[in-house]
């Protein structure tokens, strides 16, 4: 393993890593961002510390119980916990996004009873997934509130100028993160791997997140040959913040070169645009080029998978969707069906991956059953 | 489950009997005649309607003369058939998981099955237009099959939750549910409005929607009256299932004539029950409330407690919402009050804090004993947390609302005879 790798690596395992140092020094002060629709540029530009917040792996939940309906999503009760037993309390701010409303609802609650005295403060930033005109402004009001609310922690007002370097900043990450998620179709990198690199960027400060990221890319080198194994394309319900699904796959033979989720090939998208106003530049980016299951209709939602399972260079799909989907289920025989005429075979996974010995075998049988004829077709 | 013709009218002479209200079948009469006559006219004349969510503003529909269906409304039809599990299996069968809910979405099953015609009130045609909650993505897949327009609509998060909601929603409704809040509602109301407007061939006019919306207010008024009655009355005066299916009923017309009518209707004979002390259980022992979306699959549930405990039902959230969820004064501007009206709509009895304290003034205002509740439902642990703390013992249910495959009549009936025995008896003791 190379020095690069193993500085992101540690990164992505120890998420809070970064801003807890930077807060401990003093350096700045640091927001968390659940989510994938806050801009961490609004951070960088007044000076603080933007870090991911994505709930941890295999943690027990027995306050979260207590108050948490079982019908709520798992990675919000696994928030909630964290939020209960302080592991949050070292931020400045928290910064919620619509996904986890219910998160919100559920903190700002035991907040008013007295009961949470070690959650940090909180801020909504309610940008609407809705691709149409109807909520626009709301979304720019929502940018704006998030704006004065940086500002009021910082102690200062964010510049045009400020907001235009830290989306060059962050474009460069995009920029570097597009050139690895090429290698991954060109055969190069393990899924594994791949979603490392890319989730220790919500985790690090820009600069250092590059310039690991580029060490990164030039010792992985022409010497890294193809990887011959079924190339792999996942759609999940869930956000894909651990590694279990991709760690299954990849044990079982095959090469997961993308996933339909911004902790993976989605993170980058398009660049932000550096001409005119950079905060409308920010809100269409974040509005209209992020990936998540709030986005409506269908059609901006589901475009780039559907892109995807075209390509000649991609064998098969695997729909990743475990127990507490309420919502993706809807879309799966439609996608499925969509898949199969793309001429792709696809696995439908309802096991929770984190369970080995039930998510192994289906995963073996149907990378055993992929016609080998189609491993490599592509002219 | 789904029952043989034999079961079916088995259970409809039961419900008959059980039947207290002239006004439940004045209101059976109304929705057979109504939906015969929608049918008839989107068939035979080829007339446009929509299908609605539940907590989407039909009231716009009415205003445009554009007829209407609610899909849990619909969904309920099904479920007080017993073909729940039928239909339930049927989505699962075409690949929709059976954790998928199917709260709303046996309208989309008995839509998508063209092979069984054995449905409630002969199935359904094809919509032209559809809006539902953007959460809910089976709505795509009807609008899909029937070709129809979807307009979903986003709900913005609460950013400032007032516990005491019920007391603001009234008047001060602009400082409850947040101005940019409203402003957005309306934003998608008015993209609702042109979507209606093509499919009804015509403009809306905004005094036509603001006389509705007066109506409503009005026919809401009533629910409120009615509530005050039961929740004063000595004992009992009319079964939650008739006074559930009655409030419902009413809702999907609401803004009609027909509706405010009915309203007044319903009012006066729960008014001459409880004046001349027509009690549903003369025994009645203890007060119950009923927390979270209805047992629309089995309501007649609720009365099966009354002879051998003195149990009955007074409260559910349905009458409740009525009143304090859609009321809204004044409605100088129509779209605003409209807004207004929907954009927390439903959430209010889930958000953590706002759901506790409504359901705990309610619980005082209908002295109540104790409650039962249905787990599938968000923000309801919190709910039953602060009513135990204020000494209301809770029973959760874990059954799907709608879906007979989730029902164990035998294994219910038995918790809930367990709950009383040992939770309300010796709490009523205490007291």
């Amino acid at each position: 393993m190379t020095a690069a790798l193993e500085l992101l690596r540690a990164h992505y395992r120890d998420r809070l890593m970064a801003a807890k140092a930077v807060r401990a020094s003093g350096a700045s002060r640091v927001v968390g961002l659940t989510g994938t629709t806050a801009p961490a540029e609004l951070a960088l530009a007044c000076g603080l510390f933007p870090v991911r917040i994505s709930p941890p792996d295999d943690i027990a939940t027995p306050t979260a119980a207590l108050y948490l309906d079982s019908v709520i999503d798992r990675d919000v009760q696994v928030l909630f916990e964290c939020a209960m037993r302080g592991d949050f309390e070292f931020l400045d701010l928290l910064v919620l996004t619509r996904g986890e409303d219910k998160l919100f609802y559920f903190l700002k609650e035991m907040v008013r009873l007295g009961r949470a005295p070690v959650v940090p403060p909180m801020h909504m930033f309610d940008l609407m997934g809705s691709q149409r005109a109807a909520v626009q402004q709301y979304n720019l009001q929502n940018l704006n509130w998030l704006i004065a609310a940086l500002e009021r922690l910082a102690g200062v007002q964010i510049t045009d100028e400020q907001l235009r370097a830290s989306a060059q900043l962050t474009n460069r990450c995009r920029e570097l993160q597009r050139k690895l998620l090429a290698l991954r179709w060109e055969g190069r990198v393990q899924g594994v791997e791949a979603m490392e690199v890319i989730g220790a960027g919500f985790c690090m400060h820009p600069v250092r997140y590059t310039q690991a990221l580029e060490r990164y890319l030039q010792e992985l080198g022409p010497a890294s040959a193809p990887k011959p194994a079924p190339r792999l394309l996942v759609a999940s319900s869930e956000p894909l913040s651990q590694l279990h699904l991709h760690r299954r796959l990849e044990e079982a033979g095959g090469l997961v070169v993308a996933e339909d989720d911004a902790w993976g090939s989605r993170a980058p998208g398009d660049d932000i645009a550096n001409g005119g106003d950079p905060k409308q530049a920010l809100l269409q980016k974040y509005w209209h080029d992020t990936a998540h299951a709030g986005v409506s209709p269908r059609e901006a939602r589901q475009a780039w998978f559907l892109h995807q399972i075209q390509r000649c260079d991609l064998d098969a799909v695997i729909f990743y969707v475990p127990p507490g989907d309420h919502q993706f289920g809807w879309d799966y025989p439609r996608l499925a069906a969509q898949t199969t005429a793309a001429g792709k075979p696809s696995l439908l996974l309802r096991q929770d991956a984190a369970d080995a010995s039930t998510v192994s075998g289906p995963v073996r049988e149907f990378l055993a059953a992929l016609p080998a004829s189609r491993q490599r077709a592509c002219p | 489950m789904s029952l043989t013709e034999s079961q079916r009218a088995a259970s409809r002479a039961r419900h008959e009997a059980l039947t207290q209200l002239q006004v439940s079948r004045t209101l059976r009469t109304y929705q057979k005649a109504w939906f015969e006559k929608l049918r008839q006219e989107v068939f035979e004349q080829g007339r446009p309607y929509a299908i609605g969510g539940a907590l989407v503003p039909h009231e716009i529909w009415e205003a445009l003369d554009l007829p209407f269906i609610t899909d849990v409304w619909y969904s309920g039809l099904v479920a007080a058939r017993r073909q729940s599990g039928y239909y339930s299996d049927f989505l699962s069968r075409q690949g929709y998981h059976e954790d998928l809910s199917r709260y709303g979405a046996l309208t989309l099953a008995v839509m998508l099955d063209e092979q069984n015609a054995d449905k409630p009130w002969g199935g359904l045609p094809k919509p032209s237009l559809i809006c539902t909650n953007i959460a809910d993505r089976g709505a795509q897949i009807m609008a899909d099959y029937s070709a129809a327009t979807l307009v979903p609509m986003e709900m913005p998060v609460l950013r400032h939750p007032h516990p005491e909601w019920w007391e603001m929603s009234r008047w001060q409704w602009e400082d409850l549910d947040e101005s940019p809040r409203i402003d957005v509602m309306v934003a998608q109301l008015r993209d609702l409005v042109a979507a209606s407007e093509r499919v009804a061939g015509k403009k809306l006019d905004l005094d036509r929607l603001r006389e509705i919306l007066a109506r409503v207010n009005r026919q809401e008024e009533y629910f409120d009256q009615i509530r005050a009655i039961i929740a004063t009355a000595d004992k009992l005066p009319a079964r939650l299932g008739e006074v559930m299916s009655q409030v419902m009923g009413i809702q999907w017309h609401r803004g009609t004539e027909w509706a405010l009518n009915q309203a007044r209707a319903f009012h006066d004979e729960i008014k001459h029950r409880a004046d001349h002390q027509m009690w549903v259980c003369p025994n009645e022992q203890y007060r119950l409330m009923y927390v979270g979306q209805g047992l629309w699959q089995n309501l007649d549930f609720f009365t099966d407690f009354e002879q051998r405990y003195g149990a009955v039902f007074v409260r559910s959230n349905y009458l409740s919402i009525a009143a304090d969820g859609y009321l809204r004064y004044p409605v100088r501007d129509p779209l605003r009050a409209l807004a207004s009206r929907y954009v927390t709509m439903s959430e209010q009895m889930h958000i953590p804090g706002l759901g506790g304290a409504w359901a705990k003034w309610e619980a005082r205002r209908h002295r109540i004993d104790g409650g039962l509740s249905i787990d599938r439902w968000w923000g309801a642990r919190l709910i039953n947390l602060a009513l135990e703390e204020q000494g209301i013992p809770i029973l959760n249910l874990s059954v799907d609302p709608v879906d007979g495959n989730t029902w164990d009549e035998a294994a219910l009936k038995q918790q809930v005879s367990q709950f009383i025995e040992q939770r309300l008896a010796p709490a009523r003791k205490q007291r």
